[in-house]
């Protein structure tokens, strides 16, 4: 149906002007996503918005004096005194955070991006070296900017997401998590790390990835179809092949739910939306759901949910309780 | 990299990398500063680990330009998660130099009916919020919307017909 969804001009005009709402951006997303086509329709739009901008002269002056200055630096011979003022305004800094209670992340030289995403929101990343990341609700990402093709890692702080890694078997790409690193060499594969959920999942759609133990153990060497759980208070680790399919159903444009049990409902849930769903009482009616999820916020599926079967909710942060009636 | 190639490097993408960040925020000053400091990266840089010099400028750019917006206060802010989705263009893969190219969408908006250019001009070129452009035409944000897209369609019809004529020029 979206195949024939008439280009919107004045949405993409928005969009690039930084003028639209989050729906409109679902919309914009949707439409993106519907076809290839759409996507070149977008791809054009951008492309003509930004050749409208004015584009100023390069003044070769400028480059030469930018050469002399990044010369100055690289051949400067008080390369100790460097390291020395390095030092102290790392320590310097180490002090400051200390005293303002936070840790510290950055080392002295390199910037971190940090992509974070709020409780029902998601985000698609691409990395520089065109790898592509989606981020569940609730999630932290971050990269260093000396992230580059040969420099491939990213730390995923919080939360849940979807890695798509292009392959280049000379230049792993690493996961590090708060427990576990992950060494990929160019795959599709979900990680879940929440700070409020006891275990570390990997799961592994494609490809294959090594998890290892922050003393750098190798932990488990994964094949597609597999999930990696840890538990993080006792640091137990298995491997079990398990049924994946449904992990990542979070960054598809909607979720559709076709005559579901409840129990069914509430697991696709848990992925759509990053949270953990615990139910009280016993599900007498037998209720089969069908229904679309597409923006809808969790509190407004839980709303409809609630007119088909009794109940009451309640939402603490990423974990919801259901009170069957 | 010695300094003949790093200079011929930033005459060749000194302009489409201000551009490129005009698509992020209008205010063109701080853009060329940014650039300026992406291209001083790169003189500094070990260039036989960039495989993809274009492409690493134009990473090198977005970043150091999201980290720009995060710094800021203005408007812009909201601008940076639209700006994590802006795809990276390949200018490289079209026929037409970035000159022409700049020429055709220069006399597309030329072309424009006076009402509509303006407001693209108000909140392409001068960067105006929607807000301001209504409030200083008398007219409601939903027109200025309206607006927008009509000139952004007739940018891209202007923009294909015109190619159409240059491809048959060439054949």
């Amino acid at each position: 149906m979206n195949k024939d969804t008439k280009c919107d001009y004045a949405l993409i005009a928005a969009y690039l002007a930084g003028e639209t709402t989050a729906a409109e951006e679902a919309k914009l997303h949707e439409f993106r996503n519907a076809s290839p086509q759409n996507e070149a329709e977008f791809q054009e739009a951008v492309s003509l918005w930004t050749l409208a901008g004015k584009a100023p002269e390069a003044d070769p002056a400028q480059a030469e004096i930018l050469w002399k200055k990044a010369g100055e630096n690289k051949n400067r011979p008080s390369f100790y005194l460097r390291r020395i003022a390095a030092a102290a305004a790392f320590f310097c800094l180490l002090g400051l955070s200390w005293l303002a209670g936070s840790r510290f992340s950055s080392s002295a030289g390199t910037d971190e991006f940090t992509v974070r995403t709020n409780p029902g929101q998601h985000s698609e990343i691409v990395l520089p070296d065109g790898s592509h990341v989606w981020l569940n609700s609730s999630s932290s990402l971050s990269y260093s900017s000396a992230f580059s093709g040969s420099r491939r890692n990213v730390r995923l702080t919080e939360g849940q997401a979807v890695f798509q890694i292009v392959k280049d078997p000379a230049n792993p790409f690493t996961v590090e998590c708060e427990d576990i690193d992950i060494r990929v060499y160019g795959t599709t594969f979900d990680v879940r790390t929440y700070k409020t959920e006891h275990d570390v999942e990997v799961a592994l759609q494609e490809g294959s990835v090594e998890v290892f133990g922050k003393d750098g153990a190798s932990m488990a060497q994964m094949v597609p179809g597999e999930l990696f759980t840890y538990d993080k208070s006792t640091g137990a680790a298995s491997v079990e092949t398990a049924d994946i399919a449904g992990r990542g159903i979070w960054r598809q444009p909607e979720l559709k739910l076709q005559n579901c049990s409840l129990a069914e409902v509430v697991t696709l849930m848990e992925e759509w939306y990053g949270v953990k769903i615990n139910i009280e009482g016993k599900s007498s009616s037998g209720d089969q759901y069908w229904m679309t999820i597409k923006t809808e916020s969790l509190r407004e599926m839980l709303d409809l949910m609630s007119r088909i079967t009794p109940m009451t909710y309640e939402i603490n942060g990423d974990s919801v309780n259901l009170k069957l009636q | 990299m010695d300094r003949e190639k790093f200079i011929e490097i930033y005459k060749r993408y000194y302009p489409e990398l201000c551009l490129f960040l005009g698509n992020f925020s209008a205010d063109a000053d701080k853009n060329k500063d940014i650039v300026q400091d992406v291209f001083l990266k790169l003189a500094r840089e070990d260039s036989e680990k960039i495989r993809n010099v274009r492409g690493w400028l134009y990473y090198a750019a977005r970043n150091a330009m999201l980290n720009h917006l995060r710094n800021e206060k203005s408007r812009e802010k909201c601008l940076l998660d639209s700006a994590l989705q802006m795809p990276v263009l390949d200018f490289d893969q079209d026929s037409l130099s970035l000159e022409e190219r700049l020429e055709m969408v220069e006399n597309a908006i030329s072309a424009l009916p006076q009402e509509c250019r303006d407001i693209f001009v108000m909140a392409k070129q001068e960067g105006m919020s929607y807000k301001d452009i209504a409030a200083a035409k008398g007219i409601s944000p939903k027109t200025v919307a309206t607006q927008m897209g009509i000139a952004l369609s007739r940018i891209r019809e202007y923009c294909r017909a015109q190619k159409f004529k240059f491809f048959k020029k060439t054949l």
